[in-house]
């Protein structure tokens, strides 16, 4: 054991140095190595979760404005539908209306045309009326004691018929 | 240094004693290592932020995970990495610091008397065997303990005992001595190489003590690097080698 001694080795300060070094790894594991890989570790995932989340949100604006774009166009259709339901209900409305006011001229028509047929049978018979007075008269006048009104009026009738 | 030539000592100087505890200048100079690091990570635990983090953590973060991303390259294991990491990340911080301070004026300079002879009061903790033998200890123990946990401890056992044929039990036996070699070359390699840099500008000081001494101290801040990187990278190879099944191995 000559050569650990003049080699300077000794058990007491080999056991020294390795209390030394253990004391060295555990502060420098403890303050440095931990908090810094923790750190990078940390940082590492952060990074990770980040780009995740962009890419998420990326695809739920697509998927919004897909959406929205679809919506826009169904509304649209619709929009167009009840415009043309609207011209079409528009139209039948006018129809009718045109037919009511069309029906409601021809019966007024009608019923004028009744009425001037009536009328002109009504001055038809007064105006028979009014002329086989004047002919009794006139003939009364020409005739005065040939004939009596009774065989004058039979006479009338008569000829008139 | 009464005497005239170059005193070069191998064994790092005793200075006192505190309660039957020897107190050597290299035992200072590592209690100043762990000082200077430990004071640097509170000081970073405190500038730590989530967000935008800004100057020093920068560099620190962008450091620590590449180590982390080489660690889990070479071990093909994300747990695995961040289970050897702080291991392979203190012992390399420590050793460049241990190695880097040995250029702070004073260290060496400043000399002590023990009652006995005057020594430098501070040492180049690397040229203390202690240090480097604690070091491999706690590599090997952390290797073995990882090879266990990761492959079984029979799995990991039948490495080095092996009787299914005599080729193998020598395969098995050779494995176990180059297990305790690496203790060796673990420690001798790191003291080796910061000894003959100390003893190099040792040298050049002594031959011309101006500008001579300054390209090899450049050299030797590369090598204590380089040493650091060598001992950090070692302990990676054999957490691989020891996690990875024999079998398959061959």
């Amino acid at each position: 054991m000559e050569i650990f001694t003049k080699l300077g080795i000794d058990w007491r300060l080999f056991l020294f140095q390795v209390v030394n070094f253990s004391i060295l790894l555990f502060v420098l594991h403890r303050f440095l190595y931990k908090p810094l890989l923790g750190i990078l570790e940390a940082r590492r995932k952060k990074i990770e979760e980040s780009m995740a989340q962009a890419d998420a949100i990326a695809r739920s604006q697509k998927e919004a404005d897909e959406r929205a774009a679809r919506e826009v166009k169904h509304a649209q259709e619709k929009a167009k539908s009840i415009i043309e339901q609207a011209i079409d209900d528009a139209e039948k409305v006018k129809d009718g209306l045109v037919k009511k006011a069309n029906d409601e001229a021809a019966r007024l028509i009608e019923r004028a045309k009744k009425e001037i047929g009536a009328e002109c049978d009504k001055a038809m018979t007064e105006i028979k009326r009014e002329a086989g007075d004047i002919a009794i008269a006139v003939a009364e006048k020409v005739l005065k004691e040939e004939i009596t009104k009774e065989r004058h009026e039979r006479l009338i009738k008569e000829t008139i018929a | 240094m009464e005497g005239k030539g170059l005193e070069i000592v191998i064994t790092p100087e005793h200075l006192f004693d505190v309660f039957g505890m020897p107190v050597t200048n290299t035992l200072v100079a590592s209690l100043g290592a762990v000082a200077v690091l430990v004071a640097l990570a509170f000081v970073a635990r405190r500038k730590l932020v989530f967000a935008s983090p800004r100057g020093i953590q920068n560099v620190v973060e962008l450091v620590m995970e590449s180590a982390l991303g080489v660690m889990e390259e070479v071990l093909g294991d994300r747990k695995l990495a961040m289970k050897v990491f702080p291991f392979i990340v203190t012992v390399f911080l420590f050793v460049v610091t241990a190695n880097w301070m040995e250029f702070l004026p004073g260290v060496g300079s400043v000399t002590f008397f023990n009652g006995e002879h005057t020594v430098p009061f501070l040492r180049s903790v690397n040229t203390d065997l202690n240090v480097t033998i604690a070091l491999s200890v706690i590599a090997v123990i952390m290797v073995q303990t990882m090879g266990v946990a990761v492959i079984g401890g029979w799995n990991y056992a039948k490495k080095f005992v092996n009787l299914k044929s005599p080729l193998l039990f020598f395969i098995g036996l050779i494995e176990a001595i180059s297990e305790a070699a690496r203790l060796v070359s673990f420690s001798f390699r790191l003291f080796g190489n910061i000894f003959a840099g100390e003893v190099l500008i040792l040298v050049m000081s002594y031959f011309m003590p101006l500008f001579l001494p300054v390209p090899f101290m450049l050299f030797e801040v590369m090598v204590g690097l380089i040493q650091a990187t060598i001992f950090a990278g070692l302990m990676l190879i054999f957490v691989k080698v020891a996690t990875t099944h024999h079998e398959e191995a061959h």
